[in-house]
Formats: structure tokens, sequence, C-alpha cells
């Protein structure tokens, strides 16, 4: 029905966890763009044509809620969904005020993850 | 600051408020029977999310907020819940919608009460209750009263505010340390960061009286720690939060005030639960949970007919035992309420007694052993009761152990236990199709097994560190392997911990015989001890040094070093001493269980400074002989 694949940046630094998730939104049709750091992210092509990001929050160098305040800063509208596998209040907050679409605790099910992409890109005019 | 429902982001985050009907039967039963029939109405209470069902924040909230209703009404309550999803679906025209459709859904079921979860949906209610529930008392939670006041809510309308209020965890502070001179609040330099000292200077400005206050922020990691660790006593330490430093290095907040608060010189405070444990006094939150209940107590009192105003969430106060007594404050100046955490003792306070004497015993014993070394018939009976109870003690340890890696642990294992799962759903969504690609599922298995495996050879660590001995298990086996099986325990705390590991076996095989398990928990607790050491070391240059070799009469050596402060001079021969600890955080066991463990094999260790700085700790068991 759609004309092309939406596409999805995925920010991780374990490379099967990313590789997991690839192949998940592969499944459900979505493209996907991998970036083991945020510094690579930042860096990307700038044909890059990511309309979200799923952003793991621990990662070496740049942590995923710093990259978020940049794009923040730097104004872009790129929704965002947090993953991460270590459970902090604080950190939790904080994503919650930077602002995501969602905040998902590793392991989670596909459901979660979908979801959160779906709802992300119905609020990017599409194509 | 850092109001939990409110997001000021384009996609906020709001709470979530469930709306609960008392029921009116047991209050007027007990007061007039003559009402009776009045109690048979089952109130009817409607509980408006803003967005969709599954926002966490709004879901707790919820959840509690609804557990608070039926418990107060003994399940007398009638819960209907309205899900608008604003977030997805902002628009007016679908705001209109959901007003009409909810005043026709519920035109023979008109509520009695509304509670509103968050700021959306209170506006929502506030314009459209005469469609929808002409007749309802309406109750909100989820954001501050700033927020309210600039809704202009109807009088009628009330709530439950979440306020983090900043000025009472400086209020436990002072009732603490009622004779302190001098406050200083510490933060980062993220946005985050500033905007919580924005709110600590405006608030706390009127209330430190005489005593002198002084803001931290704009520094490095390491100047933090610096200053911290420079103040007295009489110092209050508030630790807002610290996500990035002036060198923009990110951190977890908990990790960094526990960076800061290890060698702190005053008492340190903070307004986050998860602080607690990770060397905070304590201080002053508020909780999802608590959000849910106040708002639901409201709703309760509305139904009952009681006049109802808004309310602060309460706060909840948390505090650690543990670091009272580190600091000599008394829980009875605690404010009443306050949760105490860590009150029970630790294994290791609670046995102390028995580990003494085990340990006194022991050594004892070990002198009778070397006493009676030839009387040979004597001697294997004494050496079993002995050995029984140094592997009591051993297995305290190694749960010990357990127990301060377990958060590093489940971190570790959560990333394969996330690709697994990723990875067999994919698998199962792919195989649902018409012509599922096999060639990628046979990947997706084999990445499976891989992470199965990673999964599995973690838990098979752990369970090396828990096993239980009844008796030694002899076992001939390469020191360099247990080095390294103790280094793969270590190495997610030590990233975690920001230190670098250097790993230097020898090539030739270093067979002795000794139990594994127990040259493995020797080796974790010297590189343990000495991670701790390097807590006031810059980042970049903690670094943990494993060397083994052998010695010129022909034994086994393992030594660690750290660059961490070395053993004041003083304190070198006691560092093997019982409860011996430099550490605030030490049991004083870890090296003495380690010397137990090394003499009962027949070998010897010894501590030293290194001329560079920081410590090294070596041992040395027999080899075998081949």
């Amino acid at each position: 029905m759609e004309s092309r694949p939406q596409t999805v940046a995925v920010v991780e630094d374990d490379p099967s966890m990313r590789r997991s998730v690839r192949r998940l939104l592969n499944a459900y049709g979505f493209a996907v763009e991998e970036f083991p750091s945020a510094e690579a992210f930042l860096g990307r092509d700038p044909d890059s044509c990511a309309e979200c990001v799923v952003l793991d929050i621990h990662l070496p160098g740049m942590s995923g809620l710093e990259l978020r305040s940049r794009l923040t800063a730097a104004g872009s509208p790129l929704p965002v969904i947090f993953f991460t596998a270590i459970d902090d209040d604080a950190v939790r907050i904080a994503a919650l005020q930077l602002g995501c679409v969602a905040f998902l605790r590793k392991p989670f099910p596909a459901e979660l993850l979908i979801d959160a992409i779906i709802k992300a890109l119905s609020g990017v005019p599409s194509r | 600051m850092a109001r939990d429902f409110e997001a000021p982001s384009r996609r906020p985050i709001r709470g979530p408020v469930r709306v609960f009907w008392i029921s009116l039967l047991a209050i007027l039963a007990a007061v007039s029977a003559g009402l009776a029939e009045i109690v048979d109405l089952v109130p009817r209470v409607l509980i408006l999310y803003p967005y969709d069902e599954r926002i966490p924040a709004t879901t707790i909230a919820g959840e509690s907020a609804r557990n608070r209703l039926l418990e107060a009404t003994a399940g007398k309550i009638e819960l209907f819940s309205e899900f608008l999803d604003l977030s997805r679906f902002p628009e007016n025209v679908h705001v209109d919608r959901m007003a009409r459709y909810l005043a026709e859904k519920y035109v023979d079921h008109r509520p009695d009460l509304v509670i509103a979860l968050g700021e959306e949906a209170t506006s929502f209610i506030a314009t459209n209750r005469k469609t929808i529930a002409p007749h309802a008392k309406i109750v909100f939670c989820g954001f501050s009263g700033a927020t309210a006041a600039s809704l202009n809510l109807p009088d009628d309308v009330v709530g439950a505010f979440s306020e983090f209020d900043i000025t009472k965890t400086f209020e436990m502070a002072i009732r603490l340390q009622p004779n302190a001179r001098q406050l200083v609040v510490l933060g980062g330099s993220a946005k985050f960061d500033q905007a919580w000292i924005a709110d600590a200077r405006q608030n706390l400005a009127g209330l430190t009286g005489n005593i002198e206050t002084t803001y931290l922020t704009g520094l490095s990691i390491d100047e933090f720690i610096e200053r911290a660790a420079g103040l007295s006593e009489d110092v209050i330490l508030l630790v807002l939060t610290v996500f990035v430093d002036s060198t923009g290095r990110n951190f977890i907040p908990q990790d960094a005030f526990e960076k800061i608060s290890v060698t702190a010189g005053a008492p340190t405070y903070g307004p986050y639960s998860t602080y607690i444990g990770h060397g905070a006094v304590g201080g002053n939150t508020v909780t999802f949970e608590s959000v849910g209940t106040t708002v639901a107590n409201l709703a309760v009192d509305a139904l009952a007919e009681k006049p109802v105003s808004n309310v602060d969430v309460p706060q909840t106060y948390v505090a650690d035992a543990r670091q009272l007594q580190r600091w000599g404050l008394a829980e009875v100046d605690l404010p009443s309420g306050t949760v105490v955490s860590f009150k029970e003792k630790s294994l290791w306070e609670e046995y102390w007694a028995e580990i003494t004497t085990i340990i006194a015993f022991v050594a004892a014993q070990s002198f009778v052993i070397a006493a009676l070394l030839f009387e040979r018939g004597r001697r294997a009976a004494v050496e079993l009761t002995a050995r029984g109870r140094l592997l009591e003690v051993i297995h305290l340890n190694q749960s010990a152990t357990a127990g301060a890696l377990s958060a590093s642990i489940a971190h570790e294992l959560n990333q394969p236990l996330g690709a697994i799962r990723n990875n067999a759903e994919a698998a199962e969504f792919m195989l649902n199709r018409d012509k599922p690609d096999l060639k990628l599922i046979k990947q997706i298995l084999v990445d499976i097994r891989d992470d199965d495996k990673r999964a599995g050879d973690i838990i098979q660590r752990l369970r090396g560190l828990l096993k239980k001995r009844s008796e030694i298990d002899w076992q001939e086996f390469d020191i360099n392997d247990v080095v390294k099986s103790a280094l793969q325990i270590l190495h997610s705390e030590a990233e975690r911990r920001g230190v670098a590991v250097d790993c230097r076996p020898t090539a030739r095989q270093l067979p002795v015989r000794a139990d594994r398990v127990h040259i493995q928990q020797v080796i974790l607790n010297i590189a343990t001890n000495a991670m701790d050491a390097m807590l006031d070391s810059a980042p970049a240059q903690r670094r943990l040094l494993l060397l083994t070799d052998l010695t010129e009469s022909s034994k086994a050596a393992v030594s660690i070093s750290d660059t961490g402060t070395g053993i004041p001079g003083d304190q070198l021969g006691r560092v093997f001493d019982t409860f011996f600890t430099t550490k605030s955080n030490g049991t004083g066991l870890g090296l003495t269980i380690a010397r137990a463990i090394v003499e009962t094999y027949g070998g010897k260790i010894w501590a030293d400074n290194l001329p560079q700085g920081g410590a090294v700790v070596s041992f040395v068991l027999p080899l075998v002989k081949v």
C-alpha cells in the first residue's frame, strides 16, 4: 500500500542486540540504518532518511541521553525511542523529560517496540 | 523541578489518574441503618488516561489508584477507563470527536466521579464535563500546582499535585545535622542538571538562615569528587543530578552520586530513592505509586461527600541506616514516616560475632595443626573441623561478592536475553508469512544459539561464584585459567566503574592443587579491593593489572596491582587483619579470608605499595610437580 518502507535508525553498541533489532524491524517492513555509537549517528550520511531513532542509553562515548539533548538543541524533529538494560529512576525520568515516544527496558516484547515506532512515525509527515 | 508527569517535550508523558468511587454503603451503614438502600448504589468512576494504555508513568499511577479504590470500597465500585490517545491524535477534531463519543457512550451510565490523569486529560474533562459527566466530581493528578494554576480550572475541580520539593530534603538534612554551618549544593552541566540547580537556588534561598550556601556546578567529575572529599562533617552536601560534567562526560546520576558520596567528607543527600544504597544518607522524593494512591484518596473522600481540596502528593522521606551510622547521625532525628532501608543487619553484621569466632578459631586451629604436624593420627580430625568452618566463611564471602556484582551481572545478562527475544520474535513473524526467508531464519537461529551460550556462560560463572562446598574439591588446574575466569566475572563491573583491566599471564602453565572456586574467590577479593581503592583516581588512570609468574623457588605467583591511593605505610602489616578496613563500605573481611584460603593451600600472601603509586597484593601457591 505504501510506496517505500519508512526508515528507522538504531543506535546500539552491542552488535548482536543491534542485529536482532534490525531483523525485527525488517520483518515488520521497516528499513534500518545501524550505528554503533552516538558519534557515528551524528556523523551519518546527509542522505540518511531515518524518520525515528531507536536509541540505547548506555553507549561508549556520548550517551543516548546526551545525543537526545543535542538533537533537540539542533532543532531535529526526529522522534526517539529509548531502550536500556539498566534500571535507574533518574535515568528514566530524565529520558521522559528529554522527550521520547517510549522507554523500553531490555529485554522487551517486540510488540512494544513496533507500537512505539508506529506511534513515532505517525507523527512524522509521511515521505 | 523534575515533576514526574510533566515532560516539557513535544511528546510529554503525563500522569495517569484513576478515578474511583467509594462505596457509601459501609460508611452510611455504620451511621444509620435507615439509609441502607443508598448503600446499594455502587459508585461509578471513570478514569481518564491522556494517552494510550502503554505509558509506564500513567500505568503505574493508575494501577496504584485502582488498587487503592478497590481496597477502600471493598470492591464495591464500578471502574471505567478511557484512553484519550492525545499524543497520537492531538488535533482539535479528535478532541471533539472523543468528547461526543464519551457523551454518547455514558448516556445511561453517567459517572459519579472522574479521575483525570495528567494535564491534558484534566483540561479535556474540565471543558467537556457538561456533556460527558454532568453531575460528576472531578479530581486530577500528575502535575504541579503551578501548572494547575495556568489551566484556570473551575473551583470544584481539585487535584493531587506532584512537587519534587528540594526544601524537604534540606529539612531532613538539617534535622540530622542541626549544627551544620554550610550547605553545598552540587549539580552537573546538563540542561536537566541545571534546571535542578535553578530550582534549588530559588527554593532554598529563604530557608538556609545562617548557613552559608555554596553551589558547586560547572566542574568535572574529578573536581566534584575532590571538592566533596575536602568538606568537613559539619557540612550538608546535597547532590541533585550529574548527567554530564563540565568535560562533557556522561553519567548515570546514581553512579555519579556514588562516586562523589563514597569519599565525601560530609554527609550526602539527594532527591531520588535510587540514590539510597549508593551513599545517600537520605532525601525526599515523589513516586508514581504515591501519585495514584493520593488521587484515589481524594476520590474516596469526594465520593463520601466530604469536602475535598487540592493536596500535594506526599513526598516520601527515604534514608539509609548504614549511612546514618557512618556519619554518627541519629535515626530518631529523621522526619517521622521516613522509610529507612538497610536497617536489617547485613549478613556480615548479623554474624560478625560468629565469623570472628570462626576466624579466630580457624587461626587457632591452624596453629594447632602446625603443632601437630607430625602427629598424623590426630591431625586429620583437627584439620577437618577447621576446614568445615573455613568453608562456611568462604561461602558467606562468595555470596557477598555475588550480591555486590548483581547489578552489573543483570545488565550483562539483559543484552543476550534481549537479543534472543528480538530474534525469536522476528523469526516467528517471518514464519507466519507466505515465503519465509529460510536462509535468514537459519542465521537468526545461529545468533540465538550464540547469545544463549553467552547468557549461559554468565550464569555458569555466577553459579561457580555461589557454589557451596561441604568439603574441599581438590583439583589440579592452571592458575592462569582461574585468573581469566575471575576476570570474566569482574569485567562488566570494571567497565561500569571505568577501570581498565590488563591481564598478563605467563605463557607456560602454572599447575597448582587446590579448590578452584576458593582460589577464584581470593582473586576476586583482592581485585575488588583494588577497584575500590581506585574510586578517587581520575578515570583515565584507573588500571587494574593482573600478573602471574613462576618464582625462583618454583611457586606459582599471582600479583594484582592498582593505581589507587596505596596503603598508608603504617597499615601495611594490618591489611589482612580481621575487620581492618579503610573503606566506608568495606566489611574488612575480604583480605582476611583471602589469607585464610591461601594458607590453607600452603601458600603465602602479602601486600606492598608501588613506587609509582597504588598498591599490589601478591600470593604464591606451591606448584604441582609434573
